[in-house]
């Protein structure tokens, strides 16, 4: 009898919709902390960092002009915005341990060269090593085959590079390669863009909705109070929304460079190569 | 009149929660078999070029019957493995991984035996091969390296609470991961070029 007084007066004083706020807190965070995942992608820490602003063409090795980098630079990022494939070239001092591919397939990954359709091409220049390495990812295996790069380095890149000429050999090869991926996809991105936010939207609506349905059909005082909540959600979602779209059309806005890497992958397809 | 609505609200979120968990373990499940099929393509792939390669060398005058022959051997004994991904049990999964280990060994013994051959080696058909087949072997390793991750992602699911509660309702279980045999984080090298 004494322990079921206080427990009783206890239970009157929290209102139910409080009860149901405490619930849905549970919930959330139920749902947070079981739902993520730990995503172990291939974050290895010896491959370099993709240049900040992001660029197609890097030459760490310093292998190639500055002209003549931006040159391949504008070609390939016309390339990306007219097609969506993404050709990277990719010069490096050396790659320590590393098998040539293995490295090349580690740093495609990492920084996710190509877009959602898996369309990204990495050329990997390994200057201490006189390697080379071609990585043709998932979605373009089907327009360069293995053989194709393999022709790639032995007809064009080899010889070229034989005689210093980095450009040349460069050139020459990332022209054949858009030959040869041309038909594959056609760019178009700008659907993509508004699907995030507005998904994000949709489900805090949903989530005021049950939060809403759950209110007791009783107590008209208890329902406005907590509408009110509802408003404050709907304003820090709009908020958070505008904001994110004013950082797209700022990234937009700087036409004509490379709008960065699509998240692509590679399955291990493409050709290697020295060319001592 | 308000003591009902506690425990409806809890049964509720529940049944939400459980729902949601459960369609998530459907799509992890599904993942999985995915990367299991892309593992499956690779090795289908492998044998499809170690046909070719046996055939391009059976073309040589007084090449080495025997190893040969264990390749041919070995390629028909994988070939006869296939498991689904819907029966991936311990004992399935081990007998494709040693049958495939077999593949590999004798192929490796194979290639090595080229080497004294050197108008095979340099012929382009043969060089174009040796190409296809160590890309696979990297297609493999990564194939490989893919399903372990996913079925990494499905099993902290379905073994940490309190999704496992959901996961052992609807008889979800947890799944086999390639165990690297030494070296095989690496692919192996299929490279006559030095």
């Amino acid at each position: 009898m004494k322990r079921n007084i206080p427990f009783n007066s206890v239970k009157n004083t929290i209102s139910s919709k409080r009860l149901i706020v405490f619930f849905y807190v549970v919930f959330l965070i139920v749902f947070q902390g079981f739902g993520q995942t730990t995503k172990s992608k291939y974050n290895d820490s010896d491959i370099p960092n993709p240049s900040n602003p992001a660029r197609l063409v890097n030459d760490f090795a310093n292998l190639l002009s500055a002209e003549e980098a931006q040159l391949l630079e504008n070609k390939l990022v016309a390339f990306d915005d007219s097609t969506s494939n993404q050709v990277s070239i990719v010069t490096v001092n050396s790659i320590g341990d590393y098998a040539v591919d293995d490295y090349a397939i580690r740093l495609g990954r990492k920084w996710g060269i190509g877009n959602e359709k898996d369309n990204g091409i990495l050329i990997l220049i390994a200057k201490d090593e006189k390697d080379i390495d071609i990585e043709v990812g998932y979605g373009l295996e089907g327009y360069i085959t293995d053989n194709d790069a393999l022709r790639l380095i032995n007809e064009i890149l080899k010889p070229a590079f034989k005689q210093g000429l980095f450009y040349d050999g460069l050139n020459k090869c990332s022209d054949k390669i858009m030959a040869l991926s041309l038909g594959a996809y056609k760019n178009d991105k700008k659907g993509d863009i508004e699907i995030s936010p507005f998904f994000i939207f949709l489900i805090l609506i949903i989530i005021i909705f049950i939060f809403i349905s759950f209110q007791p059909p009783k107590g008209g005082r208890h329902g406005g109070s907590s509408y009110d909540g509802g408003g404050g959600w709907i304003n820090y979602g709009g908020g958070g929304w505008n904001s994110g779209s004013g950082g797209w059309s700022g990234g937009g806005g700087s036409s004509g460079g490379f709008g960065g890497f699509g998240g692509g992958s590679f399955g291990g397809g493409g050709a290697s190569g020295g060319w001592d | 009149m308000k003591k009902w609505i506690v425990p409806i609200v809890i049964v509720a979120l529940f049944l939400i929660y459980a729902v949601s968990a459960r369609n998530g373990l459907v799509n992890k499940d599904e993942l999985v078999n995915e990367s299991w099929s892309n593992v499956e393509t690779n090795y289908q792939r492998r044998m499809d070029l170690i046909g070719n390669l046996v055939n391009t060398v059976k073309g040589y005058a007084n090449f080495e019957q025997e190893t040969l022959i264990k390749v041919i051997d070995a390629r028909s004994k994988a070939t006869s493995v296939n498991i689904d991904a819907a029966n991936l049990t311990p004992e399935t999964f081990e007998r494709f991984q040693q049958a495939q280990g077999e593949l590999s060994n004798s192929l490796s013994r194979l290639l090595v035996t080229i080497e004294k051959y050197p108008d095979l080696k340099a012929n382009t058909n043969f060089l174009e091969l040796q190409n296809e087949l160590s890309r696979t072997e990297n297609r493999i390793l990564i194939a490989r390296r893919d399903y372990n991750a996913t079925v990494k992602d499905y099993n902290i699911s379905v073994r940490t609470f309190p999704k496992n509660l959901v996961a052992s309702a609807f008889g979800f279980q947890k799944k086999e991961m390639f165990k690297s045999d030494a070296g095989s984080e690496k692919a192996p090298k299929v490279d006559f070029s030095k």
